[in-house]
């Protein structure tokens, strides 16, 4: 333990640079070089205050130099010397505070309701990082998830939590920056390297839950899900609504009231490493939205396309505008197993087939003979759509 | 006062004195980890403001043999916290004293003489012992180290710019 009561090993990982953007963002300027140190300088109630930065980590006192400076940082800012270093520390983090309101007093939360928080903070991270690797977006993101989301996530980790209703602190981790380029020249706050995936992850998760809140409001207004479906570009899917609906006590289990559940609200804080996305305030969830959140996932899933399926039937329709081109049939069909099977109930399918594949649709019909069909099966209202066709057999 | 510690306590006043003669201030670590005292200077020119650490030790005058230069054994713990490149420089002072604490200082109507000398030294570039399991080193701390209130060297060298690897 070190004079300001911050272990050793704790300073000993302190970064000159993220010290330095801490400084600089307080109104510090740099001024001289002592020795091995920047000298920073700025009017502190109206008298010149000087602080020292150690730059070369390998100093046998760099941490004694460090606590130094936490020491008159935590007394002219009238801080604890935690409360400062905890903020050098999270420099190099994009951090997520998760504040929930359960009914239960101050400072706790019902140990299944955290549960069901922490897998959802999980999940989120998860959700926002399948739509920033995936190409484009989805309704659903597959089971399988990618190795770099899964690689993100397992980066993730809980800090400490803070006294206000329950928050949950998630702590995304950033790369170091590149040892070329200078602060503070040009543009005096950023020069910067190119944006880091886990960044780009942060920002996704920002936007997506961002539109999800719009989501919430618009569909409770229109007493409709569709709001969910048009913010699914924005990175709004089934999962990541689950995951905001599970932070406010909705395990998906049918028929929770709203007095089951309750509000919560996420903050975002960014690294100055890189820039701090424009206007990111706190995004706040009643235990209403929680609720339209969960049935807008529900409808994300009914939507989505169940990929790779096979299915087997018989044309029921077929619609061409032209004598020649593409057309559409409608076939009612079962699905097909892998090992053959057929099963399911019968099933009115739209398919739009291309010029050879309608041709041979139609010989079809009037041969009395199925079609085996291979695609993505996707609900629509009372029928079903087969699209990105990758198989077509008349059998 | 128990003969050492009052021998301690009189080495370090011996080196605050010439240290305030110098303008320097004088503050105690707390806790006082391989260091006994810091010299600061908190000057008008933020250039001059400057510190340096010290771990003071004292020896009576006859119990070393002052040929060669003084020969001060430090445990391998004292030795790490006084070697190694530092923001603040710390020097071994070895302060020689009288035998007896009643010879410590003479007070004339014109005159406080205190007895008897300091001398300095800077382990910084010293390397680490490469024998395994060695619990002490021995340092020599030059005759021709005598602190004085214009050592230039000793208190100079805090203000100087290095530059950053």
């Amino acid at each position: 333990m070190t004079a300001v009561g911050v272990p050793e090993p704790e300073l000993e990982r302190l970064r000159p640079r993220d010290v330095e953007r801490y400084l600089y963002q307080r109104g510090w300027r740099p001024g001289g070089r002592v020795r091995y140190s920047d000298r920073w300088e700025r009017e502190w109630d109206g008298r010149p205050r000087r602080v020292l930065l150690p730059l070369d980590r390998e100093l046998a006192d760099y941490t004694d130099r460090m606590a130094d400076l936490i020491g008159a940082l935590a007394e002219l800012e009238g801080r604890p010397p935690a409360a400062v270093h905890q903020d050098l520390t999270l420099s190099g983090l994009d951090v997520q505070y998760i504040r929930t309101m359960p009914r239960t007093p101050s400072g706790t939360i019902p140990v299944q309701a955290a549960v069901l928080a922490v897998t959802s903070a999980r999940d989120l991270l998860m959700a926002a990082a399948c739509d920033t690797v995936l190409d484009g977006p989805r309704l659903v993101h597959p089971r399988r998830k990618p190795q770099r989301a899964k690689d993100f996530v397992d980066n993730a980790r809980f800090g400490p939590s803070a006294p206000g209703s329950y928050v949950f602190q998630v702590q995304v981790p950033l790369p170091e920056e590149g040892p070329q380029g200078h602060l503070f020249e040009d543009v005096p706050e950023w020069d910067m390297a190119p944006e880091p995936f886990a960044r780009r992850v942060s920002r996704r998760m920002y936007e997506a839950v961002s539109a999800a809140r719009s989501a919430a409001y618009d569909a409770d207004d229109l007493d409709d899900a569709d709001p969910f479906t048009s913010a699914v570009d924005e990175g709004v899917s089934a999962d990541l609504c689950e995951a905001l609906a599970g932070m406010g006590g909705h395990d998906g289990r049918e028929g929770r009231d709203e007095a089951s559940l309750h509000g919560f609200s996420l903050s975002f804080g960014w690294s100055p490493r890189w820039p701090v996305p424009y206007g990111s305030g706190p995004l706040e969830f009643s235990p209403r939205d929680v609720r339209i959140l969960r049935e807008g996932a529900q409808d994300l899933r009914r939507q989505a396309p169940e990929r790779g399926v096979t299915i087997v039937g018989r044309t029921t329709k077929l619609k061409r505008a032209a004598d020649i081109g593409p057309g559409d049939v409608t076939v009612v069909a079962r699905l097909m197993r892998e090992n053959g099977d057929l099963v399911g109930q019968e099933r009115q399918i739209h398919i739009h087939l291309t010029e050879a594949e309608y041709d041979r649709a139609t010989e079809a019909h009037r041969d009395r003979r199925d079609l085996r069909i291979e695609g993505d099966l996707t609900r629509r209202g009372n029928y079903h759509e087969l699209t990105r066709i990758t198989g077509f057999d008349v059998l | 006062m128990e003969h050492n510690n009052h021998q301690g306590w009189y080495g370090e006043t011996f080196v605050a004195a010439i240290a305030a003669a110098a303008g320097f201030q004088v503050a105690v670590p707390y806790p006082d980890i391989g260091k006994d005292m810091i010299l600061g200077r908190d000057h008008e020119d933020p250039e001059l403001d400057v510190q340096i650490a010290l771990q003071v030790k004292t020896r009576r005058i006859g119990d070393l043999d002052p040929a060669g230069g003084l020969k001060i054994t430090l445990t391998i713990d004292q030795f790490k916290r006084l070697r190694g490149r530092r923001q603040v420089p710390c020097y071994l002072v070895v302060v020689l004293v009288p035998q007896d604490p009643a010879a410590y200082v003479r007070v004339s109507g014109f005159e406080l003489v205190l007895w008897h000398s300091a001398y300095w030294v800077s382990l910084e570039d010293r390397p680490l012992p490469i024998q395994q399991g060695q619990k002490s080193v021995t340092v020599t701390v030059p005759r021709e180290n005598l602190l004085t209130v214009d050592a230039h060297e000793f208190f100079h060298r805090a203000c100087e710019e290095v530059p950053a690897p």
